[in-house]
């Protein structure tokens, strides 16, 4: 018994030990060479990401505290309010923190796959890369989330105007 | 043996002056490294488009100017069909912009051939 639970604990240890994702010697000879390249690359999607976060967060921004919020007032003063539109509020508030949020751990990730040494230290970059990459996706999923809510809320709106 | 009377020694007020201004140094670049890690460790840097390297595009700050920033929607008032299609009108607008950018976060931007690592 202590033998099988030896042999176990090795087998275990042995796959924590392991990179997550495993990469080729020819991804390994490509990012040692490509370095500089792949790091320059990496930059221009730090910039660009920077740019469609202002660009996408101040439409968000702008649709909640002009349009949503200010509909939903005046939506209760003259008893229209609908349990539907405050949860839709709700729900599109805290995804846009949520996208913020998202974004710095995002960005975090991103610049410390910035400052890793490709050349020497391949396998840990393209480890913090598989890393870097989910989080994006995350990012990708947020702005989903939140035109989706958005176009629920118009659905919404729309369905007020029988009320009318 | 006379004793000689030597003058009591004053504190210099160059010496004084330059601990003072070591002193302020210290203060101001100890302080700084405070703020700083502040705004890195807050996550405030990653959301700032003031600092170096990524201060907006002419073109960009062109495009987003005249962004329909004047329209708020009433809080009060007696809500009328008209009241909803104006805010729809609006509303849609500004969903056009938002989906005028185009894949933002895709997935592929990140992938290795995207990023130059052969297979």
């Amino acid at each position: 018994m202590k033998k099988y639970l030896l042999i176990a604990t090795v087998f275990l240890a042995g796959l924590i030990s392991l990179p997550a994702f495993a990469i080729s010697d020819v991804q390994k000879s490509s990012i040692t060479d490509n370095c500089s390249t792949i790091k320059e690359n990496l930059e221009k999607i730090q910039k660009s990401d920077a740019r469609a976060r202002v660009y996408l967060g101040s439409y968000y921004e702008v649709i909640l505290t002009k349009f949503i919020t200010p509909l939903n007032v005046r939506l209760v003063e003259n008893n229209l309010s609908t349990a539907d539109l405050v949860e839709n509020q709700n729900e599109f508030a805290d995804a846009k923190s949520v996208f913020t949020n998202d974004y710095i751990s995002y960005q975090q990730h991103l610049e410390d796959l910035v400052t890793i040494d490709c050349k020497s230290e391949p396998e840990a970059f393209y480890d913090k890369l598989i890393k870097v990459r989910q989080k994006r996706k995350i990012m990708e999923q947020d702005v989903l989330k939140l035109r989706t809510l958005i176009s629920q809320h118009i659905k919404l709106v729309d369905g007020i105007k029988g009320k009318l | 043996m006379e004793e000689v009377d030597r003058p009591e020694k004053k504190p210099s007020g160059a010496r004084n002056l330059v601990v003072l201004g070591i002193l302020a140094s210290v203060i101001a670049i100890l302080t700084t490294s405070i703020s700083l890690m502040i705004y890195h460790n807050s996550g405030d840097i990653y959301l700032d488009r003031s600092r170096p390297g990524f201060l907006p595009d002419e073109e960009e700050i062109e495009e987003g100017g005249d962004k329909e920033e004047e329209y708020l929607f009433e809080k009060t008032g007696k809500l009328e069909i008209k009241d909803i299609e104006e805010y729809l009108e609006k509303l849609n607008s500004e969903v056009k912009a938002i989906d005028s950018y185009e894949k933002p976060f895709s997935a592929d931007v990140l992938s290795d051939e995207h990023l130059g690592i052969s297979d």
